[in-house]
């Protein structure tokens, strides 16, 4: 298990380099670069963007350009300064990395304490009226865009209630009330689509799981209805219930670029993409190698984890 | 409401004279430009309980390039520099018209008989933030900044963007008693004009930025010496991608009839990139006053919505938007080449339709200039006489020009397309299909737009729609690609770059507007470079409480610094 784990970490290192050069050469296929941006909507000397490009680097080589990159991103520097506004990404990350965090701890929390009751239920239930109705507003979690979702709201307690989600975000040790205020709307959305995607996981799973031998053995005992599901089924549905928990913290801690945008929350999805409009490639480029460092270290806690969930599992061979 | 719409029609534009007796000392041999107004609204301000109150404005997003008034024009920048930088320069334009000069940083200037020496006195009692005097140092040090290209090793710093509208300085030095002289190669009569554009802000203190800059950081910018300016609000608290708060500055110079100024505590720039969320924040009370920039200003459809959900609570500042245009490539080969051709598409457009379909219900047909500026009433030629008829006539005329130079069965021509706001493309797409021409909709992101705009690789576009109060600016979009590589239209016709020389020569108000109706004449009727379509204009809401805004109807980043705003919430 140790040496798994040890090779598993050793293997980052390669697959992080291939991502820093393919994210690398990406940027720069791009059209466009930052220097319109920064300039903005203005007719400029075509001199003066030179110079820009000059004092940015983006003259160089484009070796240059990348082994200089390359070492910030390996000296603590991680990955250097943004172009645009001189800010130090370590530093940019600290800032917006709560806020994203914060919003997934949230949503994960709120989804499977949300989902695991309901995906027994609709499971044990098959058929029935409380299955029906919990599939259907699942399949809504499933199909409605953030967008829609969030507008429709947003429009909902505007007409009904005049009201609206506090406009400045507070972390919740400044202001727990505002904060409270702000991300109840946008972490109920996640947790609608979140948690639709587990109901259905568990309810699948679950289903597979009744029907094994071993259960029909387990009632035919005489256990009740409650020790059945939590002893013997529930046990099984976790190893797909783990993996689509890590899928669903992925995807939110890359960010949640629409909910960001509409309730006005600073995090990684919404500054990753503006960085990426304004063509700033060391954020772009450190930020997407260090999402991709998270999600290699949550697929290697969720494989560590499936060791000690299901002891079937080995890794020494 | 108050705006103070700085429409003084009878007022002439300051063309300050040179004085031409070169003898005497040189202090002799200048003339004090005397301001045509001064600063004060003092028909505005009467009471104390005007004092006090946060008022919370939306912005589109973080001011980009470190707050750099150096290195960008973005509105989402100006709406909060002027607050921390001040209105102006060394002149601002001046609160009440738009078209006069008035005195900011400097208290005074005068010039030589050929214009290219111009000597300012600097203000006396201006501080910038953190308490340390402004001084002639200070202006010095950012006409420095904006037209050398500073360097410390083999580091070096770019100037600013706008180093060309400064003129051709050669020099910049400080004199004794706390003047400044400017010295240009070529003669510079309109640099007044030129300095007075707000987007010209003083934000870069020689005492934080010189060490840093000796330093090699030679990309430090206002957020990096920590925002401190001389306008009339002082940073309190910046939360990237959430606010801006900045708060009254009592050390502040400007006055109104005795009262210092801001008359309000604070503002609150709250960063709100979705319009949508603008409108439902504001609408359920939790801002005063809108964003400024393209998506954020109000469409008619929107506006409705205020009217109907706040009535009387809810008043609409007016600004003047750009033109909305179909620019030709003409370094790009194709039928566009044919001016009968490019004619015939001017004829054949639907101008005012243009106005509900593609700018949002706000607008006017005009080639450029709008209704409200100085050179209109009296000598301007407004769009219609440009072509003057019935659609239907126009069209008809179209379709025989078309058909005269040989493209009776139409042809495609590529467009580049904001993806921002594809609308108008579409409204295009759809008219010239009626013609016979296939506009192929070439739609990009932003990064490429900024690019794609300033090469030749596109047929056509519509270019940026920021307008020009200035006539002599507007070179800078109608000249010739290769000195203006951001011209709307691309062209290398030296027959243009001959009538901006005519232009910027002018010294008398009548001789400025001949010169300009002849290179509209030229540009937009004989050449036809440009097709005109309609005049934008941006609708932004504030609460009705929200009094003493000084808000032009020609340019939204004019006044920003809100220091004669009010709150009247009873």
């Amino acid at each position: 298990m140790q040496r798994y784990i040890a090779w598993r970490l050793v293997l980052i290192a390669p697959t992080l380099l291939v991502a820093c050069t393919l994210v690398f050469l990406v940027m720069r296929i791009l059209p466009g670069d930052i220097t319109f941006v920064i300039f903005g909507d203005v007719a400029v000397n075509p001199e003066a963007r030179e110079f820009l490009r000059d004092e940015l680097g983006l003259n160089d080589p484009l070796h240059v350009q990348y082994g200089g990159w390359l070492w910030k991103m390996v000296n603590g520097e991680f990955g250097g300064h943004s172009l645009e506004s001189d800010e130090q990404i370590a530093s940019m990350i600290g800032r917006q990395l709560p806020v994203t965090l914060l919003l997934t701890v949230y949503t994960v929390f709120f989804s499977i304490f949300i989902s695991v009751p309901f995906g027994i239920l609709s499971a044990v239930l098959e058929g029935r009226w409380p299955d029906r109705f919990i599939r259907a507003i699942t399949l809504g979690g499933l199909a409605l865009p953030h967008l829609l979702v969030a507008l429709l709201l947003l429009l909902g307690l505007l007409l009904f209630f005049e009201w609206s989600p506090p406009i400045i975000y507070y972390p919740p040790w400044v202001n727990p009330w505002s904060h409270a205020q702000l991300m109840i709307w946008p972490t109920l959305i996640l947790t609608w689509e979140c948690s639709s995607h587990l109901v259905r996981v568990i309810r699948s799973s679950m289903l597979d799981v009744i029907r094994q031998p071993y259960v029909v053995t387990a009632q035919s005992k005489g256990l009740s209805v409650y020790r059945v599901i939590v002893w013997h089924v529930l046990p099984n549905v976790m190893i797909p219930l783990l993996t689509m928990v890590a899928l669903q913290v992925g995807t939110l801690i890359g960010g949640v670029l629409v909910l960001e945008i509409i309730f006005g929350l600073p995090g990684l999805g919404r500054g990753f993409v503006q960085a990426a409009i304004s063509r700033d490639y060391p954020v772009v480029q450190s930020l997407a190698v260090f999402l991709i460092f998270v999600s290699l270290i949550i697929n290697l806690l969720v494989d560590v984890m499936y060791r000690f969930i299901d002891p079937r599992i080995s890794y020494s061979g | 409401m108050v705006i103070l719409a700085s429409c003084v029609r009878e007022a002439e534009p300051v063309l300050p004279k040179g004085n031409e007796t070169h003898g005497g000392s040189l202090a002799e041999a200048r003339v004090v430009i005397t301001p045509v107004t001064s600063l004060t609204v003092a028909h505005l301000v009467d009471r104390k309980e005007k004092y006090g109150g946060i008022m919370v404005l939306a912005n589109r997003s973080d001011p980009p390039a470190g707050f750099d008034p150096l290195r960008t024009s973005s509105i989402a920048l100006h709406h909060i520099a002027g607050a921390l930088f001040g209105s102006g320069n060394l002149v601002a334009r001046c609160r009440e018209n738009i078209y006069a000069i008035c005195p900011y940083l400097a208290t005074s200037w005068t010039t030589n008989a050929g214009y290219t020496e111009w000597d300012f006195t600097i203000r006396r009692n201006v501080r910038w933030h953190d308490g340390t005097t402004f001084t002639a140092q200070d202006a010095k040090f950012w006409f420095d900044l904006a037209h050398l290209q500073t360097a410390i090793g083999d580091r070096i710093r770019a100037p600013a963007y706008f180093k060309g509208e400064l003129g051709d300085i050669e020099s910049v030095k400080i004199l004794e008693h706390d003047r400044l002289r400017i010295t240009f190669s070529h003669r510079n009569p309109h640099f007044l004009d030129d300095l007075a554009n707000p987007r010209f802000r003083l934000a870069h203190p020689y005492h934080l930025m010189k060490p840093k800059i000796e330093k090699a950081s030679m990309s430090i910018n206002p957020l990096g010496v920590g925002l401190v300016g001389v306008g009339p609000f002082v940073l309190e608290e910046y939360i990237k991608g959430s606010v801006v708060r900045v708060r009254r500055f009592d050390r502040y110079w400007e006055k109104d009839s005795g009262n210092t100024l801001p008359y309000i505590n604070g503002i609150d720039y709250v960063v709100i990139p979705d319009p949508f969320v603008m409108d439902v924040a504001f609408r359920s009370g939790r801002l005063d006053g809108g964003a400024r920039g393209q998506a954020h200003y109000l469409t008619a459809e929107r506006k409705r919505g205020y009217v109907r959900g706040l009535g009387k609570d809810v008043f609409f500042a007016e600004i003047e938007g750009g033109n909305f245009r179909l620019a030709f490539n003409m370094l790009k080969s194709g039928p566009w080449q044919d001016p009968v051709v490019r004619r015939a598409i001017a004829f054949w457009i639907d101008k005012r339709a243009a106005i509900p379909a593609a700018l949002g219900g706000f607008g006017w047909t005009a080639p450029d200039l709008g209704p409200s500026h100085i050179l209109v009433p009296r000598h301007f030629v407004n769009w219609p006489k440009f072509d003057t008829g019935q659609l239907d006539q126009k069209r008809i005329i179209a379709k025989y020009l078309l058909d005269e130079a040989g493209y009776s069965s139409g042809f495609s021509m590529g467009h580049l397309c904001r993806g921002l706001n594809t609308t108008p493309c579409e409204f295009l797409k759809a008219q010239l299909a009626d013609l016979g021409i296939e506009l192929e909709l070439q739609i990009v992101d932003e990064g490429e737009w900024n690019r794609a705009r300033v090469s030749i690789d596109y047929d056509s576009q519509q270019g940026r729609l920021t307008p020009s109060p200035i006539p002599e600016g507007t070179e800078s979009v109608y000249g010739r690609y290769s000195g203006n590589p951001d011209a709307y239209a691309k062209h290398e016709d030296l027959r243009v770059e001959e009538l901006y020389r005519k232009l910027r020569g002018a010294l008398t108000f009548d001789q400025r507007v001949e010169d300009w109706r002849e290179i509209e004449r030229y540009l937009f009727v004989e050449q036809t470079y440009v097709v005109p379509i309609a005049e934008s204009i941006n609708v932004i809401p504030y609460r009705s409480y929200v009094k003493g805004l000084a808000i032009p109807a020609e340019d939204a980043h004019t006044n920003t610094d809100f220091a004669t705003v009010w709150l009247e919430k009873g």
